[in-house]
């Protein structure tokens, strides 16, 4: 048996506590909904920039929070923290006899914490633009580059880490402000999972987060390109290219998504020499990573081929996914096909339930917008989802109307649209 | 670790090295800028109006816009979609200027505008319309004389303007020398 407490405190905040088995281990983190898609150009990567602030231990205007993370790491408290297209979070993972230290931690960052040395903020800046560096020289980009591509720099199609010149041009206000008007509580969803007792825990809670005051929250709502599209850049003087095919998704239900991830991980699962990393890797020798990803949001998502290959490959290659997928669409999924994408899939979920951190991170994504999902429901779903069921989805999600594509290296993208163009 | 790729940190959809102004005009570009010679146009307008895709139309109009041609002025937002709506910043086109067209692409470029000309403004056969060709030999003083005169009668009519009206007339005039045969 498997059970999620799910409350509100009366401040707004939403309160999930999922207990598991015996292992005197607990994780808790508070997800803000406040990432990317909720910038604009203006100020473009400041969310995940404010994360920064919000962790930084040498921050000398705030000696509580050094104080709390002198704790945290003198108990052999493990953190992190994390900025998305949809939300902030940040999580502790150690015993479960720390919770609370745990849970007020917690509460310092998230709410006692709106006041930033100048040192604090320089420093962080040149944190940020050295990671930023990273990232944008990196092929990693090319997922964020597909659901910018599919959404324009709009809504969930705009890149996290944003841009340097707008992180450098951030002032105390534009800071503040996303503080008063984004980090509260009924923008907020604390989760706890692990070897707790539940009015305990909830207790606990209670008594640090409801000092939280209720204030309004910024109003949001999302906007994307009317159609999808495509994203070059043709500048990079290497011979390397990457990728990525990718199609909208709409918003799904646990079922759905589990039908997705089967179709997908047919498709493109490079382990299982699926049909296009067969196609392109094993008969034909245009690369070596060949892969998929699918990422969902709370009303939309995209699922995508990536692979990196040479330049002069990339027209090939993108002829080579679209016939496969074109294929795949009148085929369907054969019962081998099924049934090795269904046990590779539990096993990769099995895996990752043995991690507590994975488990809250599971959590609070799907908590922080309302859903209640846990991985224990993910694996029986996946267990249930049939052949026709995953045909009937993918027919419908691998349209034309659907289709976007991401390219970083040297090609023509006046061919590389005619050939997308021929899809059907 | 080595980079893979050079830094790209700006949030443009299309980045190109190449300067591209002679393929955007002749390469399905010159479609796009003949609709937005008759008013401000969305994506789905100008997807309406032509046989454009709308991954080839982001592109022309990403390079348009990046050259200065074509300006985005507004947006549409139904149901949580939004496109863009653009407007033609550079209103005279003077290819005569553009000394990299060869014959061939001057012959092409006056063979699109006409054809989207005559899409344009063909397809209601019940108000009045006109498709014209005229090829004159004549002195360059005196196509400077007629064309001083085409811009008098031009102004005479735009001026006549009648906002009350629904109808839109268009209208697209070409001039310039002719090395065909007559």
């Amino acid at each position: 048996m498997y059970e999620i407490m799910s409350v509100y405190l009366e401040n707004g905040l939403r309160v999930v506590i999922h207990k598991t088995e015996k292992s005197g281990i607990a994780s808790c983190g508070v997800w803000v909904n406040q990432g990317s898609k909720h910038e604009d150009d203006s100020c473009a990567g400041i969310s995940h920039y404010l994360e920064h602030l919000l962790v930084d231990k040498y921050n000398r205007n705030n000696p509580k929070l050094s104080k709390a993370f002198e704790d945290i790491t003198n108990n052999g408290i493990f953190y992190n923290a994390m900025t998305t297209k949809e939300d902030t979070s940040f999580f502790f993972k150690g015993l479960s006899t720390h919770i609370a230290m745990m849970l007020r931690s917690l509460y310092t960052i998230v709410v006692k914490n709106d006041s930033y040395s100048d040192e604090s903020i320089c420093r962080e800046k040149k944190v940020v633009d050295r990671e930023t560096a990273t990232y944008y020289s990196s092929f990693n980009q090319i997922k964020e580059r597909t659901s910018q591509s599919l959404y324009g720099n709009k809504g969930v199609g705009r890149i996290i880490i944003g841009n340097t010149e707008c992180i450098n041009s951030v002032d105390s206000e534009q800071l503040q402000q996303i503080i008063n008007s984004s980090y509260t509580p009924d923008n907020s969803t604390i989760v706890i999972v692990g070897d707790v007792e539940y009015r305990e825990v909830l207790d606990i809670v209670q008594d640090v987060f409801s000092q939280w005051e209720d204030k309004e929250t910024r109003e949001y709502s999302e906007v994307v390109d009317a159609y999808p599209g495509i994203y070059f850049n043709t500048t990079n003087k290497t011979d390397n290219a990457i990728l990525s095919i990718g199609f909208r998704l709409p918003q799904l239900e646990l079922v759905q998504k589990s039908q997705i991830d089967i179709g997908a991980t047919i498709l493109g699962d490079p382990v299982m020499s699926s049909r296009i990393p067969y196609q392109i890797r094993h008969k034909n020798g245009l690369a070596y990573d060949v892969g998929y990803f699918v990422s969902t949001y709370e009303h939309r998502g995209t699922l995508a081929i990536t692979t990196a290959c040479k330049s002069s490959s990339i027209e090939e290659v993108v002829k080579i996914i679209l016939d496969e997928i074109t294929q795949f669409k009148y085929e369907g999924p054969s019962k081998e096909e099924m049934e090795r994408a269904q046990k590779a899939i539990k096993t990769k979920r099995l895996i990752a339930i043995s991690d507590i951190s994975n488990q809250l991170s599971f959590l609070g994504k799907y908590a922080s917008k309302g859903k209640m999902y846990s991985l224990e429901n993910e694996i029986r779903t996946i267990n249930k989802v049939r052949s026709d069921g995953v045909s009937k989805i993918m027919r419908e999600v691998l349209i034309k109307e659907n289709l976007g594509i991401a390219v970083i290296g040297k090609c023509d993208p006046d061919r590389v649209v005619d050939i997308i163009s021929k899809y059907k | 670790m080595d980079r893979e790729i050079d830094i790209i940190c700006n949030n443009r959809l299309v980045t190109e090295e190449n300067e591209l102004i002679d393929e955007i005009l002749i390469n399905n570009g010159m479609t796009i800028l003949v609709q937005l010679m008759t008013g401000d146009k969305s994506e789905t307008e100008i997807i309406g109006s032509t046989d454009l895709n709308s991954w080839s139309l982001k592109l022309k109009l990403s390079r348009l816009v990046e050259k200065n041609i074509v300006a985005v002025v507004g947006n549409k937002i139904i149901a949580g979609k939004v496109e863009n709506v653009y407007s033609l910043i550079q209103k005279d086109l003077n290819l005569s200027k553009k000394s990299s067209f060869d014959k061939s692409e001057k012959e092409n470029i006056a063979v699109t505008i006409l054809r989207a000309a005559t899409d344009i403004l063909y397809k209601d056969e019940k108000n009045p319309n006109m498709v014209q060709a005229s090829f004159i030999k004549a002195s360059p003083e005196k196509i400077n004389e007629f064309k001083k005169e085409i811009a008098k009668v031009y102004e005479k009519y735009v001026n006549l303007e009648d906002e009350n009206e629904e109808q839109v007339f268009g209208l697209i005039n070409i001039m310039g020398s002719y090395n065909g045969t007559l």
